[in-house]
């Protein structure tokens, strides 16, 4: 205890110097934090969507992901008719996006069959699985949408699959009434979409009239929560057998689709850790050399300690201390800043176009903070360990003549 | 992925050019047959006959697709995906002397449901994601700059203290003020140089590393990591003004103690 009131006040006699010291590493353990903060950002943020979907198991066009290409499921009904006499599963829901028009204005319409969609949250009026006996196709759309056609509930609407007003766009159309307003978890920024029932777009679209861009599947989890994920044995085992009996498609448990989309955004993970290493490393130098240089100009003091009485074991525990107090001070503003900071790098990099809303690189966390300062403190004590055994050899009688002299 | 083509070949229809590491991934050379069907199609798939492959431009927005592409006539595709009359986009190439901007605005007031750019504002628009990651560099960068400045200033502040008896034994000898702020100063400059010419040597392996990492990785020939000239003298610059900076606020300090209490008496 004595050698840590001995080497806090070492720390605070250099006032200028340990401001800028502990301002370096301030930054350096902020730096940290904020970098593991990204590395484990993108996967809460995919985590978090993949949940909120409600859907552990989704099927593809081979080799592509949902949306991602505009490849279709051409015989969607035996994809779910599989899944129908499979015990696992609680329930499917088909989708299908394409590119609709409401007079010239294009939407982003997605055609969805299936019951108790989990897909989107209705916020006003009915969702179209509720709309009684309906007379016309109905419709639910976004506030983008919403906005962009000036329409509400209740209002009726003509689409069609190519845009009015050409020679060549004579094709069938449809009128459809807006049944509800609707949030959906993984709309682009700006982006219009309306959902209507998976016949409705099949029909305005040219091509087989069973295809679906992918097929989301519910398994039973046999808890009381309805969107609770069922186990990954089960997630892994219903996606292989959809894959074994049909090898034009893809079927993803929620960790395999976790990969595949992390690995589009590998090159942050890698950036992450490059600079964590570099911070780690700029906190072990700093350390180093400030002790180092600090134990230099003091061999007079610690060899006058020595001379009265302090054990070599004291001494060294008192450099280790000086540490430890440079590293309390910059982890405690480093903690501060790192937090900050994070908001202020995730406001930067969530400008980039085509991200969904919502999706965030950092998410301040204080587990991030907590192991920043653990693993910062642990580099700091390591790099202090050098100083403090030359600290403790310092010749005594020679140190003391050559000072006074 | 699969693109259409309309140019005229010898031999119109069941023909395809192979993007070249498709070719060599499936070993495809000129004159094979191979046999193409829709992702996610259970039909029985359509036989071409490979009549070339074609090595695409370093496309910087395609990194991330693992897709490789094949280009086939127009026809052949509509055949293959059974989408008729559709297109995903026209290119135009315009006559000698027409005016690009008063073309994109004419199509655009045609009102057909279609879009059209300048080949330039695609360019932009394609770029908008490198852009913000290169702010995100930039702040980075910036934060970086701070750390090594305030390691920097801990380090002249130190040694400083360590050389305060020999500075203040110049000061007694008669040396001006002057003369003692230039060789500290000269002294903080010279050592923020040499860290940034250690830096810069460093740079230029780290970016040879991050560039045959990354060309592997995303199996492409782009240029990840490039320091150049501009970057370098950034490099000494910044540590010029770091030094200056430093050397001056240690030289104030220094100046601020009286001879007596720099020489330890």
């Amino acid at each position: 205890m004595m050698m840590m009131r001995i080497a806090l006040r070492n720390v605070l006699r250099h006032r200028l110097r340990t401001t800028f010291s502990v301002a370096a590493l301030a930054i350096a353990v902020a730096l940290l934090a904020d970098m593991l903060m990204l590395s484990t950002g993108m996967e809460k943020t995919f985590n978090r969507v993949l949940s909120s979907v409600g859907y552990e198991v989704r099927v593809c066009p081979r080799g592509t992901l949902p949306f991602a290409t505009e490849a279709v499921i051409t015989e969607s009904a035996r994809v779910t008719d599989r899944l129908a006499r499979d015990a696992r599963v609680a329930r499917v829901l088909r989708v299908l996006g394409t590119t609709l028009y409401a007079d010239s204005v294009p939407v982003f319409a997605m055609g969805a069959s299936g019951e108790d969609q989990s897909l989107y949250r209705v916020v006003e009026g009915v969702d179209i699985s509720r709309v009684p006996v309906p007379e016309q196709t109905p419709l639910v759309m976004n506030r983008n949408a919403a906005a962009a056609l000036g329409a509400g509930v209740g209002d009726t609407l003509s689409l069609t699959a190519t845009p009015p007003g050409a020679t060549m766009a004579f094709s069938d159309g449809a009128i459809v009434v807006v049944s509800g307003i609707i949030d959906i978890a993984f709309d682009l920024p700006g982006q219009r979409t309306v959902v209507m029932p998976l016949d409705a777009v099949q029909r305005l679209r040219p091509e087989s009239r069973d295809a679906v861009s992918f097929v989301l599947v519910k398994l039973h989890a046999g808890g009381d929560d309805p969107l609770a994920p069922a186990g990954v044995d089960d997630q892994r085992a219903v996606a292989a057998g959809i894959e074994a009996d049909f090898p034009e498609l893809s079927a993803y448990s929620m960790d395999t689709l976790m990969l595949a989309l992390e690995r589009q955004l590998a090159y942050f993970k890698q950036f992450a850790t490059i600079l964590s290493t570099i911070s780690l490393f700029i906190t072990f130098l700093l350390i180093a050399v400030l002790l180092a240089i600090g134990v230099g100009e003091r061999r007079g003091e610690i060899a006058a300690l020595r001379s009265m009485g302090f054990a070599r074991r004291s001494i060294q525990w008192m450099i280790v201390a000086e540490s430890v107090v440079l590293l309390a001070m910059g982890a405690a503003i480093g903690a501060v800043l790192g937090w900050f900071l994070a908001g202020y790098l995730d406001g930067i990099l969530t400008r980039s176009p085509s991200l969904p809303d919502g999706y965030r690189f950092f998410i301040p966390a204080p587990r991030e903070i907590i192991l920043a300062v653990l693993i910062s403190g642990a580099a700091g004590v390591v790099a202090a360990l050098l100083p403090a055994v030359q600290a403790a050899r310092v010749d005594i009688p020679r140190t003391l003549h050559e000072e006074v002299v | 992925m699969l693109f259409a083509f309309t140019i005229a070949l010898p031999e119109q229809g069941g023909r395809v050019i192979l993007e070249d590491r498709l070719a060599s991934a499936l070993v495809l050379a000129p004159g094979d047959t191979v046999e193409i069907r829709m992702t996610g199609d259970n039909r029985d798939a359509t036989a071409f006959v490979v009549a070339g492959t074609h090595t695409p431009p370093p496309d910087p927005a395609g990194i991330s697709r693992s897709s490789r592409t094949v280009w086939m006539s127009l026809p052949d595709l509509e055949d293959l995906s059974g989408r008729h009359d559709r297109v995903s986009r026209f290119v135009l190439a315009l006559a000698p002397g027409a005016n690009a901007d008063s073309t994109v605005t004419a199509l655009n007031q045609m009102e057909m449901g279609f879009r059209a750019y300048h080949a330039t504002d695609v360019a932009a628009r394609s770029s908008e994601t490198f852009v913000v990651i290169s702010n995100f560099h930039k702040a980075i960068s910036f934060l970086s700059i701070m750390a090594g400045s305030a390691f920097l200033a801990a380090i002249v502040l130190l040694q400083v203290q360590e050389l305060r008896k020999s500075l203040g034994v110049l000061r007694v000898l008669g040396f001006s003020r002057r003369r003692i702020y230039v060789s500290v100063v000269g002294e903080t400059v010279l050592l923020a140089n040499t860290g940034a010419a250690i830096g810069v040597a460093l740079a230029l392996v780290v970016s040879r590393g991050v560039n045959m990492y990354y060309r592997r990785y995303f199996d492409t020939d782009l240029v990840f990591s490039a320091v150049t000239g501009m970057h370098v003298a950034l490099a000494f610059g910044i540590a010029t003004l770091v030094g200056l900076l430093v050397g001056s606020l240690a030289t104030a300090y220094l100046f601020r103690l009286q001879v007596n209490e720099v020489l330890g008496r």
